[in-house]
């Protein structure tokens, strides 16, 4: 990842982070880059959020770690919880004057405020 | 005398034939797979974990900025390592392209949906099937 990409997907999530901070439980992020890939971490009390960005489509991924049960939930596994699927397919963001990695990661925030909100799973994140 | 032309005629017609190149197709893949040497894989960012970072293509795979650029790019590296003789093998055969792979601003989208499925088709198009150890092979 450049480091324009890398600044900009830091910067995002920073702002991101903050719009949403009241509404999660989750530290500050913390950014790892990894040559293309970059990835920020939040941690909670039940397990951690990661959101990664990196080659060859450069989309923002989501990433909930549980620590009950030591599981990494990508959105596939998210998306077999019927709720979180439906509330996905009902909740597309506005993506008119953003970016994609903006919409993308406006989304994942969005995501963990609303969308996991009553999963037994990911109680620790309210 | 006869029996040495014979047995040097057998002998010539295997080496040769469909047989020997499935041989030495499976000799050399299994060699490239153990050393590595003359390998590239593709795949799923997380499949590609654990893997040599020099036997991805992620470092020829810089952001471009827009996601067309990038497929573009991502085509053309490919194509690239086939054209340098490398090896592909799919660290993510384990996902066929009808599985899903959604990502946040496309929850419905599949597999053959994404880079990788271009990927694959690409390897398709030059004639190239997945074998059963993870290697593309000629057809």
């Amino acid at each position: 990842m450049s480091q324009a990409t890398q600044i900009e997907f830091a910067r995002l999530v920073d702002s991101y982070y903050q719009r949403h901070q009241n509404a999660l439980k989750l530290g500050h992020p913390n950014f790892r880059n990894d040559g293309f890939i970059s990835t920020a971490t939040m941690s909670g009390s039940g397990g951690f959020v990661e959101i990664r960005c990196g080659p060859a489509e450069y989309h923002a991924e989501i990433f909930v770690t549980t620590l009950k049960d030591q599981k990494r939930w990508s959105l596939a596994d998210l998306m077999s919880i019927e709720s979180i699927r439906n509330w996905m397919l009902q909740n597309q963001p506005n993506t008119s004057g953003k970016s994609r990695l903006e919409a993308e990661i406006d989304s994942a925030f969005s995501l963990l405020t609303e969308g996991l909100k009553g999963v037994p799973n990911f109680e620790w994140l309210h | 005398m006869n029996r040495i032309l014979i047995g040097l005629l057998v002998l010539f017609v295997c080496l040769n034939g469909p047989a020997m190149e499935r041989n030495i197709e499976f000799w050399q893949s299994s060699f490239a797979a153990e050393t590595g040497a003359g390998v590239k894989y593709i795949g799923k960012l997380d499949d590609l974990q654990g893997i040599p970072r020099s036997q991805t293509l992620l470092d020829n795979l810089p952001n471009l900025g827009n996601a067309r650029a990038n497929y573009y790019q991502n085509s053309s590296v490919l194509r690239g390592a086939l054209r340098d003789g490398y090896e592909i093998r799919d660290a993510s055969a384990y996902r066929p392209n009808w599985s899903p792979d959604p990502t946040l601003l496309r929850p419905d989208r599949t597999v053959g949906q994404s880079f990788l499925g271009a990927e694959r088709n690409i390897l398709d198009n030059k004639g190239l099937i997945l074998n059963p150890s993870g290697a593309y092979v000629p057809r």
